[in-house]
């Protein structure tokens, strides 16, 4: 529909939709009065304004009465126009006058104004919206050099300044997660310092809270910036059934959330605005690869004076992917130092052992040395003992789980020897765990036994029998008794040595000092009867 | 090599190590020289027991006893002035500042010698 102009309005012809308003409007109540009446500046330069496809404003007289065209249009939004037509811009932008004000009146005394992104705050749709500009406010002069109003040319920059500053935030993470992978600081401190550089100074994050998935179906909040994390619950199960945050819908389903909140005993902070947040985002943090688990989720408020559209969704999920990048990096680290440093420990604790034993091979040398009378004597026994304590080494190295028995000892040590006539022996006793620190030393006592019954003993005579019996006695906490019982033998003729050999100091010092047990020994015609006791539980 | 003057009680040295033939052997080395052992302590609480006692005049402690580092002992012996060395199966150990300056054998080592040492540092 096209209203033609009244006479002496050529001016308003053309001019689009604003043309076509202008030309229907209602000029009678206007301070402007009729069209036809205006002066010619303010004509020419309506007609510039309409017929421009560069959003234009014509601001006439001291009141700076408003006239613009199709393209500004937009900028007004739906709360300002039309009814902003023809009437003194400080009506329809009440918001932004203490800024633009002072502008106009520079403008009105000749100076142009030059801004640049400028953040005009103001209510286009129901809301205050952050909104930018660049724009020009240029004096319009009439043909006596009078200035009698201002000219505005504008563009709105929205759109530029959020998705520049949201690439700005997203490379600040980027590198600030890089710097914190050098760092060796747990996974909790280094999100925490994370969504401390997201949030900073960010109206896109006004808060954020993160959530670490773990076994067991559940997620436990570890880090949170710009809010009480008490307002949300420390631990969520993926079973919950009550979820008003979207946590559990967001972890179940991968996919985001966006919920409303308007609980009005409790508003939520909105970052740099003074409005509260009303919409929060939970977003699910997934590994690179789809069919890694869930990491965890993000819980983000949404910027008052923004509408969540598909940009800043876009925006907040890049913010997830680039957290749940650096949360599965600090876990792999994590799981890296850990294995490391376990290797580390079992290297020191090898090294521990193998210096004891070797310290133990050297004593037992010198032992050895100072109750033999001949090197071929040394060499046997040595190697005799050098044997049960690597037979000891051999079972230790059994992983923890497996248990070494007494009864295994027992035949270890007599099968080793294979010079007596095992036909003689007769073992038996229950099945019987020994504690690890008790096998060394028993192996070494039992073949000192064995060695001896072999060398003085009854195994050493034709006739001679050996009973090695065992039992476990409980005397409030468990106790092994071991016999040792040689029996009828036609004994050859015994050797006591001078010094104490080293048997004896093994059974009779080694044993009680190191397992807190007890030996006796009963020397007798037929043959030596030895027992031997101490507690199953290590006394430490 | 330092020994026993004559006319004087005997020196007494406390050897705290777990393992028997290892503080056997040490026990050996002192004899040779007229020292008289105490123990050998197989655990911490031994070896504190032992300290409370009194009349030790030196002492050799093994650092990892079962397990346990035997800083406590150490704790005993420097609060009741009593010299002592540290014997040790780990090479690189992180030791607390103030024991950095106590001399360290490492396993296996020559018992003549940490008794040797140990001497020295009793008639200073």
């Amino acid at each position: 529909m096209s209203i033609g102009a009244p006479p002496r309005c050529g001016f308003l012809n053309g001019g689009g939709k604003m043309g076509a308003l202008m030309r229907a409007h209602d000029w009678s109540t206007s301070a402007l009065g009729e069209p036809e009446r205006w002066p010619e500046v303010l004509k020419s330069a309506v007609a510039t304004c309409l017929n421009s496809r560069f959003p234009m404003v014509v601001w006439w007289g001291p009141k700076l009465i408003m006239l613009y065209n199709d393209a500004w249009q937009p900028i007004l939004g739906e709360t300002k126009h039309p009814g902003g037509l023809g009437r003194p811009g400080a009506d329809s932008w009440p918001d932004t006058w203490p800024i633009v004000g002072k502008q106009f009146e520079n403008a009105l005394k000749g100076v142009a104004n030059w801004s640049e992104d400028l953040l005009l705050a103001s209510d286009r749709h129901g809301y205050i919206e952050e909104c930018y500009f660049t724009y020009s406010h240029s004096p319009l002069i009439d043909g006596n050099g009078v200035v009698v109003g201002v000219l505005t040319a504008v563009i709105e920059t929205t759109a530029r300044v959020l998705s520049e500053r949201r690439m700005r935030a997203l490379r600040d993470l980027s590198k600030a997660t890089i710097e914190a992978a050098t760092r060796v600081k747990s996974i909790e401190e280094t999100c925490q310092h994370l969504l401390g550089i997201l949030c900073s100074g960010n109206p896109d994050v006004p808060f954020i809270v993160q959530y670490l998935a773990e076994e067991g179906g559940c997620a436990r909040l570890i880090a949170s910036s710009h809010i009480n994390s008490d307002l949300f619950p420390s631990s969520i199960a993926f079973s919950d059934s009550n979820d008003p945050w979207g946590l559990v819908y967001a972890l179940t389903t991968r996919e985001p959330r966006v919920v409303d909140y308007s609980e009005p005993s409790l508003r939520l902070q909105g970052g740099q605005w003074p409005e509260s947040t009303t919409q929060l985002v939970a977003l699910p943090l997934i590994g690179k690869s789809p069919q890694t688990d869930i990491l965890g989720l993000l819980l983000v408020g949404v910027n008052s004076r923004l509408r969540l559209d598909e940009h800043y969704l876009d925006f907040l999920k890049l913010v997830a992917a680039e957290l749940a990048g650096s949360t599965s990096a600090l876990q792999s680290i994590e799981r890296d130092m850990r294995s490391v440093r376990a290797k580390e420990l079992l290297v020191r604790e090898l090294q521990h052992r193998t210096r004891n034993l070797l310290a133990i091979v050297q004593s037992i040398s010198e032992r050895t040395r100072s109750t033999c009378s001949s090197l071929e004597d040394y060499a046997r026994e040595f190697n005799g003992r050098l044997g049960a304590l690597s037979r000891a080494q051999g079972l230790l190295s059994r992983e923890e789980s497996k248990s070494i028995t007494i009864g295994e000892l027992v035949h270890i040590e007599l099968n080793a020897l294979a010079a007596g006539d095992l036909s003689r022996i007769t073992t038996g006793g229950p099945t019987v765990a020994l504690p690890r620190e008790a096998v060394q030393v028993l192996s070494l006592a039992l073949h000192e036994l064995a060695t001896n019954s072999i060398k003085h003993g009854v195994l050493n005579g034709t006739d001679g029998s050996l009973q090695i019996h065992w039992r476990t006695i409980e005397a409030g906490s468990p106790v092994l008794r071991l016999e040792w019982i040689e029996g009828r033998g036609t004994v050859a003729e015994r050797i006591m040595p001078k010094r104490q050999g080293f048997g004896r100091v093994l059974l009779e010092q080694a044993l009680p000092n190191q397992l807190g047990g007890e030996t006796h020994f009963d020397l007798r015609s037929e043959g030596l009867k030895c027992f031997l006791q101490f507690p199953l539980e290590s006394k430490k | 090599m330092m020994t026993a003057r004559p006319g004087q009680s005997p020196q007494r040295v406390l050897i705290v190590e777990d393992e028997f033939f290892i503080a056997d052997s040490l026990a050996a080395a002192f004899s040779i020289v007229g020292v008289e052992v105490i123990g050998p302590a197989y655990t911490i609480a031994q070896a504190l027991a032992f300290v409370k006692a009194g009349r030790i005049h030196g002492a050799i402690l093994d650092i990892n006893l079962r397990g346990e580092a035997a800083f406590s002992v150490a704790d005993a012996l420097s609060a009741n002035n009593i010299p002592f060395l540290f014997t040790t199966g780990y090479d690189v150990q992180q030791l607390d500042g103030k024991y950095q300056h106590i001399i360290r054998f490492e396993k296996p080592f020559d018992p003549a010698r940490v008794v040797a040492v140990l001497l020295k540092d009793m008639v200073r």
